[in-house]
Parts: C-alpha cells; sequence; structure tokens
C-alpha cells in the first residue's frame, strides 16, 4: 500500500511528495452537510475546508500519512488550526504561499518549498535527491500535458465530451491510490476521450468560474442544455497548470515549481494579480467564442465574492450575460439552481 | 453633546456629501468640539477627536496625497512619507455614528457586494461609491489577519484607477520571512515615492519611526496601569483609544493622546476614582465591538459592575523599532502580530492577557463576516475551559445596525454574568 498523502489547495506542489515517495491525494470534501465539522470551525466558513473536516472526523478517508494544507486563505489557516486536534490524524504540514507574483514572491516560495520537503520527509529519509524531482516534475508535466490537450480540444469544440466526465476523471486522477502505476492512470485520463461525441452540439457555450466548482453544477448546466466548455476552479481548469518557459532539469527544481505554480493562471487569493486574471478570462472568452458565464460564489469565500465583483465588471465591458450562483457545496441548491439556470439558458439562446 | 449629533447636525442635509469637502464644516466642527473641552471627561479623547478632525480635515481637502490602507499596515510608512493615511475601516465606524451606514450598505447590496463580506468593509464600499470617502492618489494593504481587506481595497484601487500594493505576510516567522516582508515594504515605500510624486526625507522618515516608539511606550504605560484593581476606566471608554492603534502609529499626535491618557489615568488611580461604584468582576474583550448606539457596555459596566478592564486590540504586541533599520524592523512588527500564525500564538497572548489584567472572563464578539477573529475559536474556548475561565462568544456585526437584536443580546449577556458573578 501506497503511502498517501493529503493536500487540499492547487497552490501544493504535489511533485515534492511524489518524489519523497507519496501518494498526493487530493481533498475534494463530501457531500452532504457539515454539521460535526461545524462545531470546530466556527462561523460562516468556506464549506469546502469545512466538507474536507467533516469527511475526516467521519473517518470517510483513506488512511493518509499526513496533510499539506497551504495557508492559501483564512479558511484553510483556520483548518490548519483545528486539523492536528480533531483531523485524520497524521503530520500536518503547513505551507505559507505568497499571494503576489513578483521574482522576490518566487523566491520566497522556492525556500517555502525547500522546508516543505523536509518536513514531509518519511521517517528516516535522507534530504531528498534532486534527480528525483526532477522526475516527479517531469512525470506530473507529462500527465498535465495530455490533460490540457484533452480539455483544449474540447474547449475548441473539436468533439467535446461531457464536461460531467472530464471533471469525474480529473477527480480520479486527483484521489486515485494508485496514482503512480502508470496503466491505471492511462486509463484515467484516456477515458474520456474514449466518450468523444460525433459532433460539437449546438448548446450555449459557457464559461463556468469559481473558486473550487461543486461538480453538480456542470451536471446541472448540461442537463439543462447548456455546454460547460471551461471550467475557471481550481478542480477543473487552473489545476493543470501552465508550462513555465524554464526548462525542466536546470538550475534549481524548487525555483522552478516555485515559478510554475505563482506563474500559473492565478486563483482569486491572487489579489495583486487580478489584471493577469482579466487577460486570462479574456483570452478563454476570446479562443473558445463564449456566450455566457456562470459565476459560482462559494459561501463564504472572501475572495470569490470579489472575484465576482472584478468578473461582472469585465462582463459589462464586453457585454457578456453573466449568472451568479451561489453555493455552499453540499449540492443542497439543486432547486434554486435549476430554475436560475434555465431562464439564463432560454435568455442565451434567444440572443 | 454627543460628537455624532454635532456632526449630524451639520451634515444632515441634501448636501452633506459636498459639506465632508468644505473647509467650512472642519473649522466649525473643530470650533464647537474645541468650546467643549470640560465636557468631556478623558482630555486624552477630547484631543485624539480633535485630531481626527484635523486628519479628516486633511484627507477630503486633499491637502496630500491621500493613502487608503487597512488597518494591519504599518502606518508608520505613510507619516513617514508626508502622505496623508485614510483607514476606510475605521471611517466605516465614523458612518455608522452619523447614520449613515444604512444607505452605504444598501449601496453597496446594488452593486452585488456580497452580504456575506464583513460589513466594514461593505460600508465603506457604500461610502466610497456614494462620495462620503475622499479619492485615493495610492492604496496600500497588508494581507495578514483579515482577507477581505486586500480584496476589497484591490476593488476600491481599481475603480478610482490608482496604483494598489500589496504587503504580502506569510505566517511563519522566520529570517526568509522577515527578509520577504522587509523587501516588500522597501519597495512599496519607494513606490508610493514615485507614485505620488513624493519627496523621500530620510528624517521624516525615522522621525515616524521615532513617534511610533513612544506611542508604544505610552501605551504602555497605559496597559500597565489597567492592569490596577480596581479599574479607573471603563472599557467602554477606554475603546476609544483602539483608533490610534489601527491608525495612528508614526504620528507625532499620537504620542500626545497615549500622554494624556496615560497622565489622567495615572491621577485617577492616585485619587481612587473608580471606573464603577462597586467592581465585581473584570473582563477581557476580544475583537472589537458594535459602534452603532446599544446598551452592551452600559449593562455589563454600569449595570452589573463587570468592568471591561482590557481589550485585545489595545495588546502591544510588537517590541521596538530601530530607526536604524526602518523596514526590517516594521517587517518584525508585522510578523509579531499575535493573531498570525498557528492558533496557539493568540491563545498564548490572550492567557497572557487575563492573568495580566487579572479577567475573570473573556467575551469574544464575533462580528458577522469576519472569519479570522471567530473560526478558530473552538481551541480558545477549550484554553479557557481548562483554566475554568467564563467564555461568550456573543455574535453580532459591528456596524450593521439592522442585526442588533437587544433582546436576545441581553439574555446571552445575563447569562454569562451569572456564571461570573
Ligand atoms: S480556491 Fe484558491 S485558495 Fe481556495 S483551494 Fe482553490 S486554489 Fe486554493
Ligand atoms: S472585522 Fe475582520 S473581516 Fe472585517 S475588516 Fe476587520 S479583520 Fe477584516
Amino acid at each position: 500500500m501506497s503511502h498517501l498523502m493529503g493536500w487540499l489547495c492547487h497552490y501544493t506542489p504535489v511533485e515534492i511528495l511524489t518524489a519523497l515517495g507519496y501518494t498526493p491525494y487530493r481533498l475534494l470534501g463530501r457531500e452532504g452537510n457539515n454539521p460535526r465539522a461545524t462545531t470546530y470551525l466556527l462561523g460562516n466558513l468556506c464549506p469546502y475546508v469545512q466538507s474536507c473536516l467533516e469527511a475526516a472526523i467521519r473517518q470517510e478517508l483513506p488512511p493518509l500519512d499526513g496533510v499539506v494544507i497551504a495557508r492559501s486563505c483564512n479558511a484553510m489557516i483556520h483548518l490548519a488550526n483545528v486539523w492536528p486536534h480533531y483531523g485524520a490524524g497524521g503530520k500536518t504540514i503547513v505551507l505559507d504561499v505568497p499571494r503576489r507574483l513578483n521574482e522576490d514572491a518566487i523566491f520566497y516560495f522556492s525556500q517555502n518549498l525547500r522546508q516543505l520537503a523536509v518536513e514531509a520527509a518519511l521517517a528516516g529519509q535522507q534530504r531528498l535527491d534532486e534527480k528525483r524531482l526532477w522526475a516527479a516534475i517531469t512525470w506530473w508535466e507529462e500527465q498535465r500535458t495530455t490533460w490540457r490537450r484533452l480539455l483544449t480540444r474540447r474547449a475548441a469544440g473539436e468533439e467535446p465530451p461531457a464536461g460531467k466526465e472530464i471533471i469525474e476523471g480529473l477527480s480520479r486522477w486527483q484521489t486515485s491510490p494508485n496514482l503512480r502505476e502508470a496503466d491505471k492512470l492511462e486509463e484515467v485520463i484516456t477515458r474520456p476521450a474514449h466518450l468523444l461525441r460525433g459532433k460539437a452540439p449546438s448548446q450555449p457555450r459557457l464559461l463556468l468560474v469559481g473558486s473550487i466548482l461543486p461538480w453538480e453544477l456542470i451536471t446541472m448546466v448540461e442537463e439543462c442544455g447548456g455546454l460547460s466548455v471551461f471550467e475557471d476552479s481550481c478542480n477543473g481548469r487552473r489545476l493543470l497548470l501552465n508550462p513555465t518557459t524554464t526548462a525542466v532539469g536546470e538550475g534549481d527544481p524548487y525555483l522552478y515549481l516555485a515559478r510554475l505554480y505563482l506563474e500559473s493562471p492565478p486563483c482569486p487569493r491572487m489579489v495583486s494579480d487580478r489584471e493577469k486574471r482579466r487577460r486570462y478570462w479574456a483570452a478563454i472568452v476570446d479562443q473558445f467564442p463564449i456566450q455566457g458565464i456562470i459565476y459560482h460564489v462559494m459561501k463564504f469565500c472572501d475572495a470569490a465574492l470579489y472575484d465576482f465583483l472584478d468578473l461582472k465588471v469585465f462582463c459589462e465591458k464586453r457585454e457578456l450575460p453573466l449568472l451568479r450562483l451561489d453555493g455552499d457545496f453540499s449540492g443542497g441548491n439543486r432547486g434554486q439552481w435549476q430554475t436560475r439556470l434555465e431562464a439564463f439558458l432560454e435568455m442565451l439562446e434567444v440572443r | 453633546m454627543d460628537i455624532y449629533q454635532l456632526l449630524h447636525s451639520h451634515l444632515g442635509n441634501a448636501l452633506r456629501r459636498r459639506a465632508f469637502k468644505s473647509p467650512w464644516t472642519y473649522r466649525i466642527l473643530r470650533q464647537a468640539v474645541a468650546a467643549q473641552k470640560k465636557h468631556y471627561p478623558w482630555q486624552a479623547a477630547h484631543r485624539l477627536l480633535l485630531n481626527t478632525i484635523d486628519q479628516t480635515a486633511a484627507a477630503f481637502l486633499q491637502k496630500g496625497p491621500v493613502v487608503w490602507h487597512n488597518v494591519f499596515f504599518p502606518v508608520e510608512i505613510l507619516y513617514g512619507l508626508g502622505a496623508i493615511p485614510f483607514a476606510p475601516e475605521a471611517a466605516a465606524v465614523v458612518a455608522t455614528g452619523l447614520g449613515i451606514g444604512g444607505e452605504a450598505l444598501r449601496r453597496a447590496e446594488s452593486d452585488w457586494v456580497s452580504s456575506e463580506a464583513c460589513s466594514f468593509h461593505r460600508l465603506a464600499h457604500g461610502c466610497d461609491r456614494e462620495g462620503y470617502f475622499p479619492p485615493p492618489g495610492a492604496v496600500v494593504c497588508s494581507s495578514h489577519l483579515c482577507d477581505t481587506a486586500p480584496q476589497s481595497l484591490a476593488t476600491v484601487a481599481a475603480y478610482h484607477e490608482v496604483p494598489f500594493y500589496l504587503l504580502d505576510v506569510p505566517h511563519r516567522q522566520d529570517a526568509a520571512a522577515l527578509n520577504y516582508v522587509a523587501r516588500q515594504l522597501k519597495s512599496i515605500t519607494f513606490s508610493l515615492v514615485a507614485s505620488l510624486s513624493l519627496e523621500w526625507e530620510g528624517e521624516r522618515f525615522q522621525e515616524a519611526i521615532v513617534h511610533s516608539n513612544a506611542a508604544r511606550e505610552r501605551l504602555l504605560a497605559v496597559n500597565r496601569l489597567r492592569q490596577q484593581h480596581p479599574a479607573c476606566i471603563r472599557g467602554e471608554e477606554a475603546h476609544s483609544f483602539i483608533y490610534p492603534m489601527l491608525a495612528g502609529f508614526g504620528a507625532a499626535t499620537s504620542v500626545e493622546v497615549y500622554g494624556q491618557l496615560a497622565a489622567e489615568l495615572g491621577r485617577r488611580y492616585r485619587e481612587q476614582r473608580r471606573a464603577v461604584p462597586e467592581e465585581k468582576a473584570r473582563l477581557l474583550w476580544l475583537h472589537l465591538r458594535p459602534y452603532y448606539p446599544n446598551t452592551i457596555f452600559h449593562l455589563l459596566e454600569q449595570e452589573a459592575g463587570a468592568v471591561v478592564v482590557f481589550e485585545e486590540m489595545s495588546h502591544v504586541y510588537w517590541q521596538p523599532l530601530d530607526p536604524e533599520r526602518p523596514f526590517y524592523s516594521l517587517a518584525r512588527k508585522v510578523l509579531s502580530h499575535h493573531g498570525l500564525g498557528p492558533m496557539s500564538r493568540r491563545i498564548a497572548a490572550i492567557l497572557s492577557m487575563v492573568d495580566a489584567y487579572k479577567a475573570g472572563g473573556v467575551i469574544h464578539f464575533a462580528h458577522w463576516g469576519c472569519r479570522q477573529s471567530t473560526a478558530g475559536l473552538r481551541l480558545l474556548q477549550d484554553a479557557l475551559r481548562e483554566r475554568e475561565i467564563p467564555f461568550l462568544n456573543l455574535e453580532g456585526d459591528c456596524v450593521d445596525q439592522s442585526k442588533y437584536a437587544p433582546g436576545a443580546t441581553r439574555t446571552r449577556l445575563e447569562g454569562f454574568l451569572e456564571t461570573l458573578l
């Protein structure tokens, strides 16, 4: 049985975990309410984070050697506080992730990553060999490249598989306890490709945006007759990062990783990187003729609450229809979402 | 006359937005406040008010470049540059006092600012868009503790099309973190000089550091006096002196205010002038308080004799700054905040306050939307329970009066007092 190491935020360089001999296992929360987690994480806090804690308390997670919690937002910071007391046991490793992008931040992040490699090392393990780390970096990059290719083809309307399939595939890819077994992985990535459809349908082409998107939203969009073309979320396209211009295998691998993660399309938490985020939206809208945007605002996610305002300005400037749906990650908003979605899609079809 | 009534009578007309931009407003206000000097039970509060009027006037009359900042940003930098600091969270408190909170919150709502966000920032958004706040020349914000502030202030900067500078504060307190923060502070300082066309004056910058240290010394003196038994200042009165803590370090005026407060407090202790006739319990207050009219402190202090002897916001958590190494020592100050890093730091700081001020109970005011202060309270609750210190998490909103339920609040406070007295 491989050693599983849990992680949550997509700013966690899983390459380091792989190189250390772990199988990175993403905590993606669970369906339903979180009554037990809310007794430990009080108040109005991100339901994704609460959901992950709930899963741990209910012992619904596979046995983990530990968990890496990136202190990327207030909710994660608080999760890092309570996890050692009420979480799933094992090590709790916290990682500081800068909220800005410049050479200084990249350098600082690289120092934290070096520290992460030390703190996460298995008992008796020596200093992480850089060759192993480069090998893990290469391996992950190959995986992501395959995914990116598939998602780009789908977004471009070249025989797209359904969003639901993609998302299920991505979920399995992040949580497979046998991730390192190449044949199984191949299966996970190529499975959606087997489901390619004959012709690109003529449904309204949508961009879905949010911090982390609940899967049932994508399913529902498609059930209601929309086409989820691109998911700008950290369990969707942002998860796949962007390739860097730096060559793999040269220089400091920690610096490489810091650059890879910080330079990738920013999450709403990267507050001083908003201009880059706007350019990212513009590129998606232009490249994959987007007809409407749906923003899923995760309850109590301050980053998403304000990111939405920015997107609203963006949409007004481009005269793009925008629908805001609020959710608590529990799958409990179906009725309300459906009515609003149907009205939105109808409006798009009339346009 | 209450200062807000005074302001209201002057500004409460259709032209009040314009009134903020008229020098006459501040002249009249200043004269009126100055004339009432002897009606102020604390001369330090009177001084603080005059200083605040002056600073507000400077911002509204654009007597220099106005730089918006959040309350955790080290404002010594702004004073050191000769800029006019403006803290929207603090201004939201004034707006609440002036009774324009409802209008501002409605505006924020109509602009789609979610009601799940902190109401200090929602209110500030509304005031800004309604033209109640002075427009910024630049915006600076620190990322530590609060997630809303950077998001909200970045939105302000984008709206006014002015530069936004984020101070990214990590949670570790090691050398790498220190250097990372110090380098940013230096870069923000010189970026402000360039973007606002300021004159860099090394001496003025050093002076701000010296003022900050002097204010710190005086605040420490105030805090030492507040540790004495029985209390000579009520928590409700002491709360007004949080303002310099949030926006005044680096200004000469804060040295003056804390100095005066220390002197007055010392005198009252010598004269044995008690805060309440009979001190029955001593309380520690965590986070902020509601700023609209409410009876919380009256009930606790005047009715029940449970005096709030200290508030977390007045805790001096940092070491003196080194004028020779301003950026490095400001970075150390920022990283020293007890709310940063693991919750165990905040718990340790709170327990040390409980001991120092001999508090028999702790109240946390859980401001709606403030995740940083509230979410981790379970661990604090456990730590206090272990020491058998009664704890109340009082839910409410600091600035949104519509969230205030007087009956329910009273019931909760009375229940808490029963465990205490
Ligand atoms: S939304 Fe951003 S901060 Fe939150 S988990 Fe995803 S990447 Fe991390
Ligand atoms: S009350 Fe909390 S959320 Fe609001 S500005 Fe203050 S720290 Fe931020």
